[in-house]
């Protein structure tokens, strides 16, 4: 569903992604890795389109999204979903309506259906209590639950998590893990994770991109990246090396 | 040769800010909720301060004019002279003025913390337009709000300057009020409240600009906001002559 051909992109000066190329696969949770600055949010934002490569072609459920008009591209976007880093909620609205905006505002059901389906997307991350707060009333954790609850009200095709357990504490990381891995089994969507956290990426990860010095080093199951005999991954793996795979894919 | 280059580019975009509002009202995608919400904003917030402000700019005028009218034996055009500067240059100016501070900084603050915290991508991620969902309400908000606070000011302008001609400058009531009966033109306010528009225009398309345009997290804001204002009211000076200029050829 998502494929990257000969993708390059630079800010000013500065090369961040140098003809890349790569398949999401379908049936696997796949995490793009990383160390900080090298890229991987710039991959997600150009899979929503929300930003354009320089050169390449970015082809998602068939279409090239660099080549399609803007209505297209919003139309492509109904089957996406993203949940940003710190959870992007619209801090004007309540718990209840940032979970049901994507609904309401393409006018997809009626008031009630709407309610319902947000209640159910709430009751699935566990927050259905918290349906009349403000997001600023809830701690990260919280937040970034109903960023997912947002995300999967409208049932997309295909999810992606921009960095879902970095700086939560591991209790909420595991729990924010577990719920990725529950949605992944109940809906069949496609998962792409971007985090540079080793345990999200061993514990959820079936298939793992690394990405540094703007150019794909490795791409596979998670047991052989550990395995990998590169400078920039055992940098990246730090003084654990190999044991690190052992450690967090509990 | 740079700053030429990104002036244009600048007014490039405003002018793309306003067509694309233009388009959401007449494609039906105009969210009139939000609007309201702004006219209240905009409109209904502001009335005290746009009154108060008015109010005490109408006196001051009064007191440079009326001792001096009445001195030289011209104590029967006051009311005129009041309203003519009050209708045609002073109320909407104010307004304008008063506006561009409150409003149009509130603008750039709120867009600006929004595009940081990544929730206008989260608008685009949900295929939810922001200068639909943002911009426009705004623009035509202030567009309509404007002319109806240029009223208010225009009224407490003449009045507080009524008071003070008559209490201080010794102007005779029936004189003051006949004079502005004779001076004052329907052309007047119909020009006064095109103006009004105008800057409302301005004011919006530069606050939600620099805020859609904010980088940089606390400070990224910080800018915007201080450069919405001094763009308004650089915006509000310049154009308020060339339309004086346009308006009241000699």
């Amino acid at each position: 569903m998502i494929n990257f051909y000969n993708v390059s992109k630079s800010f000013g000066d500065r090369v961040v992604l140098e003809d890349i190329s790569f398949f999401i696969p379908d049936d696997k949770i796949t995490i793009i890795m990383g160390p900080s600055g090298c890229g991987k949010s710039t991959i997600l934002r150009m899979m929503i389109g929300l930003m354009k490569p320089d050169c390449g072609k970015v082809e998602i459920m068939g279409k090239d999204i660099t080549k399609i008009s803007n209505k297209e591209v919003f139309e492509l976007r109904k089957n996406m979903g993203m949940v940003f880093q710190a959870g992007a909620l619209f801090d004007s609205l309540k718990v209840i309506d940032n979970v049901s905006f994507f609904l309401r505002e393409h006018k997809l059901k009626s008031k009630e259906e709407i309610r319902a389906l947000s209640i159910e997307a709430l009751k699935f991350v566990g927050l259905e209590d918290s349906a009349n707060l403000y997001p600023s009333e809830l701690s990260g954790g919280m937040q970034r639950r109903v960023a997912i609850a947002r995300t999967i009200v409208y049932k997309p095709k295909i999810v992606l998590f921009d960095e879902p357990t970095t700086g939560l504490d591991p209790h909420t990381s595991r729990v924010i893990e577990d719920l990725i891995r529950n949605l992944r089994e109940q809906t069949g969507a496609l998962i792409l994770i971007v985090s540079h956290v080793f345990q999200t990426a061993f514990r959820l990860g079936e298939s793992i991109i690394y990405v540094d010095d703007g150019k794909i080093l490795f791409e596979g199951e998670p047991k052989d990246f550990v395995e990998v005999d590169n400078s920039f991954v055992k940098t990246f793996l730090g003084p654990e090396g190999k044991n690190i795979f052992f450690n967090y894919n509990i | 040769m740079k700053y030429f280059s990104e002036f244009f580019s600048d007014v490039g975009q405003l002018s793309y800010l306003f067509f694309r509002s233009l388009i959401a009202v007449l494609t039906a995608k105009f969210r009139f909720f939000l609007f309201l919400d702004q006219c209240f904003m905009i409109g209904v917030e502001s009335v005290p301060i746009v009154f108060i402000t008015s109010l005490f700019v109408g006196m001051v005028f009064a007191i440079q004019t009326a001792r001096e009218f009445v001195f030289y034996g011209a104590g029967s055009v006051v009311g005129g002279v009041v309203g003519i500067a009050i209708i045609r240059e002073l109320g909407p100016m104010i307004t304008a003025v008063v506006v561009a501070g409150r409003v149009g900084s509130a603008m750039a603050a709120e867009i600006g913390t929004m595009k940081v915290t990544e929730q206008v991508d989260a608008l685009s991620s949900m295929s939810v337009d922001p200068i639909f969902y943002l911009v426009a309400p705004r623009v035509f908000a202030c567009i309509l709000m404007l002319p109806l606070l240029t009223v208010i000011a225009n009224l407490a302008g003449v009045i507080g300057g009524y008071f003070v001609a008559i209490y201080y400058g010794g102007v005779i009531p029936s004189s003051f009020t006949e004079s502005i009966k004779i001076l004052v033109k329907v052309r007047d306010i119909e020009a006064s409240l095109l103006k009004a528009m105008i800057f409302g225009c301005a004011i919006s398309l530069v606050g939600t600009f620099a805020g859609l345009r904010t980088k940089a997290g606390a400070r990224g804001v910080g800018n915007s906001t201080m450069l919405s204002v001094v763009i308004s009211l650089i915006l509000i000076f310049v154009f308020n002559y060339f339309l004086s200029m346009v308006m009241f050829p000699r």
